[in-house]
C-alpha cells in the first residue's frame, strides 16, 4: 500500500472516531444531567480506575501504555464537559464573574497599604510604583502584612515574591498557605543595592555589612571581594540602613537602596553593587476580597495535586488546553505532610478570554486542594 | 488594652490605626503625652489582634489592662490630668478650696468668701442641698443657697463648688463651676451616669465605707459617659476609732497617684469633725502630695447651722493657708 492509500485509511478511521467521540460526549452530557439530579459529584475515581483498568486488560500487550494515555485524555475531556454543565454556577465562577463586573474600573490612588519593613524598604518603592499617594503602614513581618489586610487594618498589602537573581521569596510563598487573600496587581521593580555608610567611613574601614538575606545573595560577588568582612542578615534593607545610622561604630555598612541614604542620613559609598545589573524583584499587591481590575492578564493559583503519577501533568494539560502560558511554577513543602507539595502557578491569559472562568473551575475540580489567588496586570 | 505609640508618628498612620480600632467597635481614648501618645482601648478587646498591632512600626508596645477602671487608670493616661474649674487648674500646683459647710445667708457667705480669697483660697465651697444624717437637721437653703453662691462668685470672682443630690436639680447648677458628689452618693450609679453626659467638672467624694477601687469605679461611671473632668476627694472612712469622726486615709494619696491620673483632694474637716484636728491633717495631706485641700471655714463657728465644730475661723484658716503653701514648697 502506498502512502496515499494509508492516509485514506486513517481519514476513514478518524471520521468514525470523530463520530464516536461526539456520541460519547453526548452520552457523557446525559450522565452529567443524571448526576446533577442525584446530587453526585462529577469525578468518580473508582469508576474511572475500573474503566481504564478494564480497557487496558482488553488491549494488546504493546498497546497498553498508549491505550492508558488515550483513554485518560478522553476521560479528562469528558469530565471537563460534565463540569462545564454542572458547575458553571459554582461559587468560584460566581466570585470571578462578580469581581470582573463589580471591581471599580480604576485602581485606587490613595489607599492604606501594609508593607513589611521601614521607610526606604524596597516594598515602599514598589508601593509607590503601584499607587499615586498611598498611606503606608509598616509592619515587622510578612505575616503581619497578610493579617493586616485580613483584619481590615489596611486595604492592600505589598509583598516581594521573587527576584531575578535570588529566586523566590520562600517565606512569602509559605505564608500564602496560611492566609486568605487575593492578588490584585503586581509590579516589577528594578532593585539596586548600594553600599551605605555613615559619613566619614571609608571602604577599607568596613568590618561588618548588614542587609536582608535576599540582598546579600544578590550581591554575593561583591561581598566575596570584601574578605574578612562579617555579613549579618537582618529583617530588611531599610532596617540595615537604620542599624548603621544608629550604630555607634564607624566600621559598619548596609546594603540597601540608595534612597535609604537620604532617609537615614547615610553616604553612598558604592552604587549598584548587585551581581547582575538588571536585578529586578516582583512584588504582589494583595487585598482581602477578590478584585479584578480591567486589563487583568495574569492569573495566580495554588494547588495540591494527588500524590500519584501524572497528577501534575494533568493539571498542566488544562493550561495547555486554554493556551495559558505558564510564567512561574513554584513548589513549597506542605507543613505536616512529608514530601508533599503546594504548587504555585502564574499564568498568562486574559480574564476576558471566553473559556477562562470555565477552565479555572475545571482546574478547581481536578485538584485535591485549589486556591484561585486572583487575576491582575503587572506594572513593569 | 493600651497601645503606646512611638514618638514622632505621622498623623495619617495614627489616624488609620485609630479609625480601624473604632471600626472594631472599640472606644479609643487618646492621651497625648510629652514623650508618647497612649491609645486606651475600651470595649471588648478580646477580638483585637495584639500581635498585629505590636508589629506595626509606629507602635511601641501593646498591653492588656487588668484594672476594671479603664479610663481612670494611669496606664491610659500616663501624665497627670488637670481639671479646669472656672479657670482654676486643679492638678497644677496646690488648690485650696474653702468655705462654710452650708450657705446660710448672703452676708455670711460673701463675708467668708472675701476672707478666704484674701488668704489665698482658689475655690469657694458651700452647701445648698445638704445630705444630713437626720431629717430634722437643717437641710440647706436649696435653690436660694445656689443663688447666694452665685452672688458670692460675682462679688469675689471665686469659682464655686457645691453638692448635687438629685439629677432633677441639674438645671439650677448652671452657674456652678464644679459639681460635688457627696460620700453618700458615691455609688448612686444612675446619678453618676447622668454626670457623664454633662460638661462640668465633678468632685467625687469617697464613700465612708468604700475602697479605693470602688471610688475609681465610680469615677469610671462618670468618665465612661464622656466627662473626664473628675476630681477625687478623700473625706475620711469609717473605722472602729471614735476619737475622730472618721479616719482620714491619707495613704490614699500615694495609692491613687500610682493607680490614676486624676487629681486628688483631701477634706480634713469632715474626716476629723474637730476644728483643732483640721490644720495638722491638712498639712499632712499637702506633705503627702495632695493636689488640693478642702477646708470648712465659718465666720462664727459656734453658731453655724451645720458642722460648726469642724469649721476654722477665717483667721485660723489664713494661718493654715500660709503654712500649707510652705509645706508644698518643700515637697513639690
Amino acid at each position: 500500500m502506498n502512502l496515499n492509500e494509508l492516509r485514506m485509511q486513517i481519514d476513514g478511521i478518524d471520521d468514525r472516531m470523530l463520530e464516536l467521540f461526539q456520541q460519547r460526549m453526548e452520552v457523557s452530557k446525559s450522565i452529567a444531567e443524571v448526576k446533577k439530579e442525584m446530587g453526585k459529584a462529577v469525578y468518580d475515581s473508582a469508576r474511572e480506575r475500573d474503566k481504564i483498568n478494564s480497557l487496558i486488560a482488553k488491549a494488546d500487550q504493546e498497546m497498553k501504555r498508549d491505550v492508558f494515555s488515550f483513554f485518560s485524555s478522553v476521560m479528562d475531556l469528558s469530565r471537563s464537559c460534565q463540569t462545564r454543565l454542572l458547575d458553571f454556577d459554582s461559587d468560584l465562577a460566581l466570585r470571578i464573574t462578580d469581581a470582573i463586573e463589580n471591581t471599580p474600573k480604576v485602581f485606587p490612588d490613595f489607599p492604606v497599604v501594609a508593607c513589611q519593613g521601614l521607610e526606604g524598604a524596597h516594598s515602599m518603592l514598589a508601593c509607590s510604583k503601584m499607587f499615586t499617594s498611598p498611606t503606608i503602614m509598616y509592619f515587622d513581618t510578612f505575616d503581619a502584612v497578610f493579617t493586616a489586610i485580613e483584619k481590615g487594618l489596611c486595604q492592600y498589602g505589598v509583598l516581594p515574591i521573587e527576584n531575578s537573581s535570588a529566586g523566590s521569596v520562600n517565606q512569602v510563598y509559605d505564608l500564602m498557605m496560611k492566609h486568605r487573600f487575593s492578588i490584585v496587581r503586581s509590579v516589577r521593580l528594578r532593585v539596586d543595592h548600594s553600599l551605605l555608610v555613615k559619613p566619614g567611613t571609608a571602604l577599607a574601614d568596613i568590618r561588618e555589612v548588614y542587609s536582608h538575606e535576599q540582598a546579600i545573595s544578590q550581591c554575593s560577588e561583591f561581598l566575596a571581594n570584601m574578605p574578612g568582612v562579617k555579613v549579618t542578615a537582618c529583617e530588611n534593607t531599610a532596617v540595615a540602613a537604620d542599624m548603621v545610622a544608629k550604630s555607634g561604630r564607624s566600621d559598619v555598612a548596609a546594603l540597601a537602596s540608595y534612597v535609604c541614604a537620604d532617609i537615614y542620613g547615610l553616604e553612598c559609598l558604592k552604587e549598584n553593587v548587585q551581581d547582575k545589573g538588571d536585578n529586578a524583584t516582583r512584588f504582589i499587591c494583595i487585598s482581602k476580597n477578590l478584585e479584578i481590575y480591567p486589563g487583568a492578564d495574569k492569573t495566580s493559583i495554588m494547588a495540591v495535586t494527588a500524590h500519584k503519577p501524572g497528577a501534575l501533568y494533568r493539571l498542566l494539560s488544562y493550561f495547555y488546553a486554554l493556551g495559558m502560558n505558564m510564567t512561574k511554577i513554584e513548589s513549597r513543602p506542605l507543613p505536616e505532610r512529608n514530601f508533599e507539595f503546594m504548587f504555585y502557578f502564574d499564568l498568562e491569559k486574559s480574564v476576558y478570554a471566553p473559556d477562562f472562568t470555565q477552565t479555572i473551575v475545571e482546574i478547581n475540580e481536578a485538584c485535591e486542594r485549589f486556591e484561585y489567588l486572583g487575576s491582575y496586570s503587572e506594572i513593569v | 488594652m493600651i497601645c503606646v505609640l512611638k514618638q514622632n508618628v505621622s498623623g495619617e498612620r495614627e489616624e488609620q490605626l485609630i479609625k480601624w480600632l473604632k471600626s472594631l467597635g472599640l472606644g479609643v481614648h487618646i492621651s497625648e503625652g510629652e514623650r508618647q501618645t497612649v491609645l486606651g482601648l475600651i470595649g471588648d478587646t478580646s477580638k483585637v489582634d495584639a500581635d498585629l498591632i505590636e508589629s506595626l512600626d509606629i507602635v511601641e508596645a501593646v498591653r492588656r489592662v487588668s484594672e476594671p477602671y479603664k479610663t481612670a487608670t494611669r496606664q491610659f493616661h500616663p501624665a497627670d490630668s488637670v481639671v479646669d474649674v472656672g479657670g482654676v487648674k486643679v492638678g497644677e500646683g496646690l488648690t485650696i478650696i474653702a468655705g462654710p459647710c452650708s450657705v446660710e445667708s448672703e452676708e455670711q457667705l460673701v463675708g467668708i468668701a472675701r476672707e478666704i480669697k484674701k488668704s489665698g483660697a482658689h475655690i469657694l465651697r458651700g452647701g445648698a442641698f445638704k445630705p444630713r444624717t437626720s431629717p430634722y437637721s437643717f437641710q440647706g437653703l436649696k435653690e436660694e443657697g445656689l443663688k447666694l453662691l452665685s452672688v458670692a462668685k460675682k462679688e469675689t470672682g471665686l469659682p464655686i463648688v457645691t453638692e448635687l443630690m438629685d439629677i432633677d436639680h441639674i438645671d439650677l447648677f448652671d452657674d456652678v463651676d464644679c459639681i460635688q458628689i457627696g460620700a453618700r452618693n458615691m455609688q448612686n450609679y444612675e446619678l453618676l451616669k447622668e454626670l457623664g453626659h454633662i460638661n462640668k467638672p465633678v468632685l467625687l467624694k469617697r464613700g465612708l465605707a468604700n475602697t479605693i477601687n470602688e471610688l475609681l469605679m465610680s469615677a469610671e461611671y462618670i468618665m465612661s459617659g464622656g466627662n473626664e473632668n473628675v476630681i477625687l476627694c478623700e473625706r475620711g472612712i469609717r473605722t472602729f476609732e471614735t476619737a475622730t469622726r472618721n479616719t482620714l486615709d491619707l495613704s490614699i494619696i500615694p495609692v491613687l497617684r500610682e493607680k490614676t491620673h486624676l487629681p486628688v483632694i483631701i477634706d480634713p474637716s469632715h474626716a476629723t469633725g474637730k476644728a483643732n484636728l483640721v490644720p495638722p491633717m491638712a498639712l499632712a495631706a499637702v506633705a503627702a502630695g495632695a493636689d488640693g485641700v478642702m477646708i470648712e471655714v465659718h465666720n462664727d463657728p459656734m453658731h453655724a447651722l451645720c458642722d460648726g465644730a469642724q469649721s476654722l475661723t477665717p483667721a485660723r484658716f489664713d494661718q493654715l493657708a500660709d503654712q500649707m503653701r510652705k509645706v508644698r514648697e518643700v515637697v513639690k
